[in-house]
């Protein structure tokens, strides 16, 4: 490992040097960035988008009384048109006057009558119910309106956790898990290829014949890899900053969602860091596997596959925080990047159990670093064909 | 120095590629390691870079076993190999410093063979923007840049023009004199025939032929001259002198000796009988007709 920190340099410097880089950094944050002012734009635009729903769009409904437990006055005053028989209001439906119609047959009985019916419920349902209970209410000698009055005072609740809030930390943790999986897919890709192009235009015969592949490796992977961590932050970090300008517009807070303890965060971003670095040795041992920059696609879709199924058993098992199957995950090293911040953020997880999760991450990293690396060395071995899995796990135990 | 190799064999699946390559080359000499395309040249250098292993054989550097990364080695891969989009002088320095030099040598050294190539202004512009001849002079000049006691370049000349070929070969000429142990392979024997010291020739895997260049030359003279002539219609009285037929090469007749007859008498003879004399010589064989004649023995 004489020359990591040459290959570190050299290779992150090489990134910062590119103009596409640089451009494309600078776009995604114009854009990362510009994504805040949507809902300040909607509402120059539509004002009422983001407030009530807007009445005046809604079509008129229609209703036949049928029964005499109402009047026709408790509907028209709710704001339906009052018709004498079923016949005018399947005509006004049929016409499209009327987008909806109710045929009220008794106290507990009503037709719902459509053209095309919409999605979920309509609100005839809520007012129904509200009007056949005031009915019955009434018919008990209650007085309604006092009922109502009585149920509006609102109930007091309160919380007391001493463990995790798994509530409350629901949408950071789906942060978290989002992140770590963007992060690995993003930059993996970027790694692979250009493990595989240095082989296919053969530079790696200059590399290796003057300094050692762990180095070369090592250096290659940390110096990418960092930079890939800058330019994620700059995209969050712009983000942010539009969302705080437009702040008013979201109608809601962010920091409601987004709380985290110091210690969940210092959790996440060791299991991110570590597992990212683990996840990327992986995909340059994948890019050394292969001759040519096309064939790269194919070799890490292996490594997509677990980081997928590792995404899925985050996110569908987050509800259920202490079963065996999320806890299982959040010590393989390879899901318990994503897995152990989100038990730690969701639930109670002990420190020893998180050190050693993390104890196994490190040490599997440094394992398929040097692995990488030997891959990476048998890569000039076989111009021209790909490594067979089986000739990468033999090569790693020959001496060389 | 002297690098020595020993009975090297290797195989890519069914196909033989060394068969038992030995030779041996010393510091001071040029050596040329000659072949065809695809005798083995490359897989002979390869090995001895270490980029694969050989099945089996040995290299020994001054009767010890050679190890490539210890050793101060500059290699020219046969494929180039530099990055195509990075800028120039920050990859000789980054080479260069892979290498172990540190960061001052290393760039002392890269702008110093940058102006000895003729190639200064360019080196802040991605190697890709260059000529193919000009990348090229770029890939040989990163094998110099630490200044090694050995150097190894596959194939230095190709795609050069004959100014930039007599410019290598001046500095290799330059590089032999600080008693750099140089070794290079090529397949265009006419371009390096004056330039190498000792040869090796390599077909199918095999050498078929190695040693100093001067003496193989003078072995397979084989008791011929070469004489040149301005005087017309001699070849009848040359054909009396001559043990076999005299084959006429331009404006010259190569002759080869009568089992009684030496140089000197052939020559008295010549002048006896008025013939003109240009030039009169031992006939020396060029390195491609000695070349085809070992391939052909085989």
């Amino acid at each position: 490992m004489k020359r990591f920190g040459t290959v570190f340099s050299f290779e992150a410097k090489s990134f910062l040097r590119k103009k596409s880089f640089l451009v494309t950094t600078l776009i995604l944050m114009l854009l990362f960035f510009s994504v805040s002012f949507i809902p300040r734009i909607i509402d120059i635009f539509f004002p009422e988008a983001f407030g009530s729903s807007n009445a005046s769009e809604e079509a008129e409904e229609g209703v036949v009384l049928l029964s005499d437990d109402f009047t026709e006055e408790d509907f028209s005053r709710l704001g339906y048109l009052i018709y004498p028989d079923e016949r005018s209001l399947r005509k006004d439906i049929e016409e499209e006057n009327l987008s909806s119609g109710y045929v009220v047959k008794g106290l507990h009985s009503y037709e719902l009558i459509f053209k095309d019916r919409p999605m979920g419920t309509v609100r005839f349902d809520e007012d129904f119910k509200t009007l056949r209970e005031d009915n019955i209410l009434s018919k008990m000698g209650v007085d309604t309106q006092a009922y109502r009055e009585a149920l509006q005072t609102p109930i007091e609740t309160h919380y007391d956790i001493f463990g995790s809030d798994g509530f409350s930390n629901y949408p950071v943790t789906y942060l978290f898990i989002f992140i770590f999986y963007f992060l690995v897919i993003f930059y993996g890709n970027v790694i692979s290829t250009s493990v595989a192009r240095e082989k296919s235009d053969r530079t790696m015969e200059l590399l290796i014949t003057s300094t050692d592949s762990n180095s070369l490796l090592f250096g290659k992977v940390l110096g990418a890899g960092i930079i890939g961590v800058l330019q994620f932050s700059l995209l969050i970090i712009a983000a942010l900053a539009g969302y705080y300008l437009n702040r008013d517009s979201f109608g809601f807070d962010i920091s409601q969602f987004v709380q985290v303890g110091t210690r969940e965060l210092i959790y996440f971003i060791l299991f991110t860091l570590i597992g990212y670095f683990l996840y990327l040795f992986l995909f340059a041992g994948m890019g050394s596997a292969v001759s040519k920059v096309e064939d790269v696609a194919s070799s890490t879709t292996p490594i997509t596959l677990i980081l997928v199924a590792t995404y899925m058993v985050a996110v569908f098992s987050m509800n259920m925080p202490d079963s065996a199957v999320f806890k299982a995950a959040s010590f393989i090293p390879f899901s318990s990047p994503m897995i152990m911040p989100s038990r730690a953020n969701l639930t109670s997880v002990s420190d020893a159990q998180v050190l050693l999760s993390l104890g196994i991450l490190i040490l599997t990293g440094i394992f398929l670093g040097v692995f990488a690396a030997r891959v990476y060395r048998m890569g000039t071995l076989n111009y021209g064909n790909r490594l067979s899995f089986k000739r990468m796990i033999s090569g790693l135990f020959k001496n060389q | 120095m002297q690098l020595e190799l020993r009975k090297l064999t290797k195989s890519f699946g069914d196909v033989h590629v060394l068969k038992d390559i030995s030779f041996t080359t010393t510091s001071g000499r040029a050596m040329g390691f000659l072949g065809r395309n695809g005798s083995g040249k490359t897989t002979t250098m390869r090995c001895l870079m270490n980029v694969f292993p050989p099945d089996s054989g040995e290299i020994f550097l001054n009767g010890k076993p050679f190890v490539a990364k210890s050793a101060s080695i500059g290699y020219l891969p046969e494929e180039r190999g530099m990055y195509a989009k990075e800028p120039i002088l920050d990859q000789l320095i980054y080479f260069a410093r892979l290498r172990g030099a540190d960061k001052k040598t290393a760039t002392d050294n890269a702008l110093f063979w940058l102006e000895r190539v003729e190639l200064s202004e360019y080196k802040n512009k991605k190697l890709e923007i260059l000529s193919k001849g000009n990348q090229q002079k770029i890939q040989i000049i990163q094998a110099f840049l630490t200044d090694p006691d050995i150097l190894i370049l596959d194939e230095p000349f190709s795609g050069l023009d004959p100014v930039n070929s007599q410019l290598f070969k001046d500095i290799i000429l330059d590089l032999l004199k600080e008693e750099k142990l140089i070794v290079f392979s090529s397949h265009q024997m006419a371009y390096v025939e004056e330039f190498c010291d000792d040869i090796a020739l390599i077909h199918d895997g095999s050498i078929v032929l190695s040693g100093d260049l001067k003496k193989i030359k003078r072995e397979r003279s084989w008791r011929q001259v070469l004489l040149e002539t301005p005087t017309e219609n001699v070849s009848q009285f040359l054909t009396t002198l001559s043990a076999e037929p005299p084959e006429k090469i331009k404006n010259s007749y190569r002759l080869k000796l009568q089992e009684d007859m030496s140089k000197e008498d052939l020559l008295t003879a010549l002048l006896a009988q008025g013939v003109k004399v240009d030039s009169f010589n031992d006939y020396l064989p060029s390195l491609q007709q000695i070349f085809l004649e070992s391939v052909g023995e085989q």
